[in-house]
C-alpha cells in the first residue's frame, strides 16, 4: 500500500498530467496557451461551489464545470480565429490573470481568503478521471480528427486549401483543453480541500506547459512522462530544493535545444511498432 | 479637492505608465524585429531592479546605478539571445518563446535565492527625497527622474532606430529576414543588438520602478513586467511606438482603477482592456492594417 | 458543352504589381485546360484566386454557376475544387497514408471521422495505386524525392473527389518516363469526367495533353485556344522570344 505521502504524490502527479494534457490538446493545433490555470480555476471554484453550496454529487459537478469551462475556452479561443500564434499566447496570459483577479475579488467564493468545505476524494477517483481522460485523448489521436489537428499545426494555410475548416478545429481543441483543465482544477480542489486565487497564477500555467514539453509534445503519452518527471525530480533533488524552479527552467531550455520533441515522441512509438512487426 | 486628487492620480499613473512604456518597448523591439515574444524580459526587468537597488544601497550614485543595472540587464539579455534564441531561430515561433520561459524561471529562482523573497526596502536620501507641492498636488523628484529618464531613453531609441545604420539594419531585418541577408545585413548581429537594446530598456525600467515604489520583490516581473505585454498589445505589437501611447494610457487607467475601484481590480481592468483590444482591434491602437490573408502560396 | 468554371474580369494587384489584369476564361467540363507563360506571368495567382487564397480586387469566379469569390478556402475546396502547389505543401509530420486519409476527412460527417470506414481506406489505397506511390505508404511524405512528393500532392488532391483539379507544375522534378506516365493518368481521369486545369512549363508535355491552352504574360491573357493554334500565335511567339532575348 502507498503511504499517504506517496498517495499525495500520485494525486498531484495525476492532476499535473491532466493539466499537461490540457496544454497538449491545444498545442497540437500549433497554439500555445499560457492561461490554462484560468480554466483550472474555473473548474476548481465552480465544482467546489456546486458540491459545497449546492450539494451536488462530485461527478456531476465536474461534468458541469468542464462544460462551462469549455464555453470559456470557446470565448477565449475566438481571438484565435483572427490572431496568429503569438497573439493567442498573449491573450491567454491575460485570460489567466483575469480569472485569477476575478476570484480575488469575488466574495461569494471567499475572495482572497479562499474557499473550503470540500470533501476529500479517494485516490482511485482521481486516477479514474485521469485514465479516462488520457484514454479519450489517446484514442482520438488514432482517428482522422487528429490528423486534422496535426494538419492545422503543420501548415494551416494548406490545411484550409485542402478543405479543412481550420477555425472549427482550433476552437474545438481550445474547448477540449479548457474542459480538461477544468477537470484537473475540480480534482485539485477536492484533493487539497482548500483553494485560493494564488493557486491558479501564471506559474501554474507554465508548470503545465513545462510538463508537456519535457514529457513529449507530439503525443498524449508524453504528459505521463512529463508529470512524473516534475513530481519525482524534486524528490530526487532534495538537496537542491531551493533551486527547483531554476533546474526545471534549465531543463526546459536544454530539452528545446537538444531534443525539441521532448522525452517521448511519436517516432519512438513508431519504432516500437516496427520492431514488433519485424519480429 | 476632488480635482486635485484626480490630478495627483493622473501624475502617479503617468509615472507607472512611464515604466510600462519602457518595458513594453523592450518587448516590442524583440517582437517587432525578430517576431518572437521574449517572456524573459519581465524577469530581466526584475533583475535590473535588484541590481540597481543593490548598487544604490551600496552608496553608488543613482545615475551610475541606473547605467550599471542597464548594462547588467543587457548582458543577461545577450546570454538569453545566444543560448535561448539563436539556436532556435529557425524553429516555429513557439519554441523560442518556450525557451525564454525557461530563462524566466531561472532568473526568478536566482533572484529569490540571492535576494530572498521578502520585499526589499529602499530608503532614499538627499535630493531624491524632495517633493514639490502645488496646492494639494505634489510631485516628487523621483517622479521627475522617472519621466526624464523614460523620455530620454525613448528619444535615444528613436534616434538609434530611425537615424543610424544599426537602426536601418534592424528595420531591414524586421521587414524581411531573407532579403536583409542578401542586402548584407548580418542577422546574427542584429539579433544580439535587438536583445541588448531591449535588455537596456528593461533594466532601466527596473531601476525606475524601484525608485518609484521604493520597495521590490522577486515577483515584480510577473506582477508588473507581464502587464507590459498588455501595454504592447494595446499599443500595437508590430508598431514599436504604440507603447508610447499605450504605456501612459494603461498607467493612468490602472492608477485610477486603484483609486476609485479598489486595488484588487487593477489587473482585471488592464488585462480586460487588452482582451477587448485583441477582439476589436487586434493590430492595436497604432498598428497598421492587419492583413490576415496569410502568406504567399 | 457546359463550363465547369467561369473566370471573369479578374484584377489582382499586390502593392504596385498588377499580377492579373482583367483576365477571363472558361474551363469546359470534362476537359484538360492548360496555362502557360513566362515566370511571373500570373499563372499561380490564378490558382490562388480560384481557391480563395487571395481576394482579387474585382471580377467573378463561378463553379457550375455558383459564385466562389468571398468564400473561405475550405468551402471552395469542399465545393469541389482541389489543387496542388508549385512549392509543395505537404504536411511535414505525416506519412503518405496519413495524407490519403486526411484529404477525405472534410467530406465525411464529424462522427464518421472517428471510425475508420472501409470506404475511406479503400479509396486511399486506390489513390496510391493510381499515382504509383503504394510503395512509400508509410514514409514521411516530405522526406521523399520531389517527383514523388508531387504525386502525393496529386493523390491527396484527387482523393477529395473534386470536380475540378488544379495542378501547378506537376511535372517539375519528374523524369521523362514519369511525366509520360502522369499524362496517361491524367487522360484517364478526364475519361472519368474530371476537369483539369494545369500549369506547366514543359511544352512537349502540354501540347500532347491539353484540349485548350491559355497563355499569360505580365498578368494579361495574351492568347487562348487549341494547342496547335497557340503554337503558331504570333503574340505567344513574341512573348517567349522576348523572354529569351
Ligand atoms: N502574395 C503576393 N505578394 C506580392 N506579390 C505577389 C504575390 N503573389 C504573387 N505575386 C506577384 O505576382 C506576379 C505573378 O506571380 P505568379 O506566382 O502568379 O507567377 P507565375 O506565372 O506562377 O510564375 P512562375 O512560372 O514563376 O511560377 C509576380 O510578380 C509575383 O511576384
Ligand atoms: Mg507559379
Amino acid at each position: 500500500m502507498l503511504s499517504s505521502y506517496q498517495a499525495g504524490l500520485v494525486a498531484d502527479g495525476s492532476i499535473l498530467l491532466l493539466g499537461a494534457l490540457s496544454v497538449y490538446v491545444i498545442l497540437s493545433t500549433g497554439q500555445l496557451s499560457l492561461g490554462n490555470a484560468g480554466f483550472m480555476a474555473i473548474g476548481a471554484y465552480l465544482s467546489s461551489w456546486l458540491t459545497v453550496s449546492v450539494g451536488m454529487p462530485l461527478t456531476l459537478a465536474i461534468v458541469i464545470s468542464a462544460a462551462v469551462s469549455a464555453v470559456f475556452g470557446l470565448i477565449i479561443g475566438f481571438p484565435a480565429l483572427r490572431l496568429k500564434g503569438l497573439y493567442l499566447a498573449m491573450a491567454t496570459i491575460g485570460f489567466g490573470e483575469i480569472v485569477r483577479t476575478f476570484f480575488l475579488n469575488f466574495e461569494p467564493t471567499g475572495g482572497a481568503g479562499g474557499f473550503s468545505g470540500m470533501e476529500h476524494v479517494p485516490l482511485w477517483y482521481i486516477l479514474g478521471w485521469t485514465v479516462f481522460t488520457l484514454g479519450c485523448v489517446m484514442v482520438t489521436e488514432r482517428t482522422r480528427w487528429w490528423l486534422e489537428i496535426r494538419a492545422v499545426n503543420d501548415d494551416e494555410l494548406a490545411a484550409g486549401l485542402v478543405g479543412m475548416n481550420t477555425t472549427v478545429t482550433k476552437l474545438m481543441a481550445f474547448m477540449t483543453g479548457a474542459a480538461i483543465a477544468a477537470v484537473a482544477g475540480a480534482l485539485f480542489a477536492h484533493q487539497t480541500l482548500y483553494i485560493e486565487p494564488a493557486s491558479f497564477g501564471f506559474e501554474r500555467s507554465t508548470e503545465f506547459v513545462l510538463a508537456m514539453i519535457l514529457g513529449g509534445s507530439s503525443l498524449a503519452a508524453g504528459s505521463i512522462v512529463g508529470a512524473a518527471l516534475l513530481i519525482l525530480l524534486p524528490e530526487l533533488l532534495r538537496d537542491f530544493v531551493d533551486w527547483r524552479i531554476a533546474i526545471f527552467g534549465a531543463l526546459l531550455v536544454a530539452v528545446l535545444l537538444v531534443r525539441r520533441q521532448g522525452v517521448l515522441d511519436r517516432n519512438l512509438f513508431g519504432l516500437a511498432r516496427l520492431w514488433r512487426r519485424v519480429n | 479637492m476632488g480635482v486635485s486628487i484626480f490630478i495627483q492620480q493622473v501624475l502617479n499613473g503617468l509615472t507607472l505608465g512611464a515604466v510600462y512604456t519602457l518595458i513594453a518597448l523592450a518587448f516590442s523591439l524583440v517582437m517587432g524585429i525578430l517576431g518572437i515574444l521574449n517572456l524573459a524580459i519581465s524577469e530581466i526587468f526584475m533583475i535590473g531592479a535588484f541590481v540597481g537597488f543593490s548598487l544604490i544601497t551600496a552608496g553608488v550614485p543613482v545615475w551610475i546605478a541606473l547605467i550599471g543595472a542597464m548594462i547588467a540587464a543587457a548582458l543577461v539579455s545577450i546570454v538569453i539571445a545566444r543560448i535561448g534564441y539563436e539556436p532556435l531561430r529557425n524553429a516555429n515561433h513557439i519554441t523560442p518563446m518556450l525557451s525564454t520561459l525557461g530563462f524566466s524561471m531561472i532568473l526568478q529562482n536566482l533572484a529569490t535565492n540571492t535576494w530572498g523573497s521578502d520585499p526589499m526596502q529602499l530608503t532614499l536620501e538627499g535630493w531624491l527625497e524632495t517633493r514639490f507641492s502645488f496646492g494639494l498636488v505634489s510631485l516628487s523628484v523621483v517622479q521627475i527622474v522617472v519621466f526624464v529618464v523614460t523620455v530620454g531613453l525613448c528619444v535615444l531609441t528613436a534616434l538609434l532606430i530611425q537615424r543610424t545604420d544599426i537602426g536601418r539594419a534592424l528595420r531591414a531585418v524586421a521587414e524581411n529576414r531573407e532579403i536583409s541577408r542578401i542586402l548584407g545585413v548580418r542577422p546574427r548581429r542584429m539579433i544580439l543588438v535587438a536583445f541588448a537594446l531591449s535588455g537596456l530598456l528593461a533594466g532601466a525600467a527596473g531601476v525606475l520602478v524601484g525608485l518609484h515604489y521604493s520597495v521590490i520583490t522577486p515577483y515584480i516581473g510577473v506582477e508588473i513586467g507581464l502587464k507590459a505585454i498588455a501595454v504592447m498589445i494595446v499599443g500595437g505589437a508590430t508598431n514599436i511606438w504604440g507603447a508610447l501611447l499605450a504605456g501612459p494610457l494603461i498607467g493612468i487607467l490602472e492608477v485610477l482603477t486603484v483609486a476609485y475601484g479598489g486595488a484588487a481590480m487593477r489587473d482585471f481592468v488592464v488585462y480586460g482592456f487588452m482582451i477587448v483590444i485583441l477582439l476589436v482591434r487586434p493590430q492595436g491602437l497604432l498598428g497598421g492594417s492587419s492583413k490576415t490573408s496569410g502568406g504567399r502560396v | 458543352m457546359s463550363n465547369v468554371l467561369e473566370f471573369r474580369g479578374i484584377n489582382q494587384s499586390f502593392g504596385g504589381i498588377k499580377a492579373l489584369s482583367d483576365v477571363s476564361f472558361d474551363l469546359a467540363k470534362g476537359s484538360i485546360t492548360g496555362a502557360i507563360g513566362p515566370n511571373g506571368a500570373g499563372k499561380t495567382t490564378i490558382f490562388n484566386v480560384i481557391t480563395g487564397a487571395y481576394r482579387p480586387d474585382s471580377g467573378s469566379v463561378k463553379l457550375n454557376g455558383q459564385e466562389l469569390l468571398g468564400l473561405a478556402p475550405y468551402r471552395i475546396a469542399r465545393a469541389g475544387i482541389s489543387r496542388t502547389f508549385q512549392n509543395i505543401r505537404l504536411f511535414p509530420s505525416m506519412t503518405v497514408w496519413d495524407h490519403m486519409l486526411l484529404s477525405q476527412a472534410p467530406r465525411t460527417p464529424m462522427l464518421g471521422r472517428l471510425i475508420p470506414a472501409r470506404k475511406v481506406t479503400e479509396r486511399a489505397e486506390e489513390m496510391m495505386e493510381l499515382f504509383g506511390i503504394t510503395g512509400v505508404r508509410d514514409r514521411i511524405a516530405v522526406s521523399l524525392p520531389y517527383g514523388v512528393q508531387r504525386k502525393v500532392e496529386m493523390a491527396r488532391a484527387y482523393a477529395m473527389e473534386p470536380q475540378l483539379l488544379l495542378l501547378d507544375e506537376p511535372v517539375a522534378g519528374m523524369n521523362h518516363d514519369e511525366a509520360d506516365h502522369l499524362r496517361e493518368v491524367l487522360l484517364g481521369l478526364r475519361g472519368r469526367g474530371l476537369s483539369i486545369f494545369i500549369i506547366e512549363h514543359d511544352m512537349r508535355f502540354m501540347m500532347a495533353l491539353c484540349d485548350e491552352i491559355h497563355v499569360m504574360n505580365y498578368g494579361r491573357k495574351i492568347a487562348g485556344g487549341k494547342p496547335s493554334e497557340i503554337q503558331s500565335d504570333p503574340a505567344v511567339i513574341a512573348a517567349y522570344l522576348g523572354e529569351d532575348a
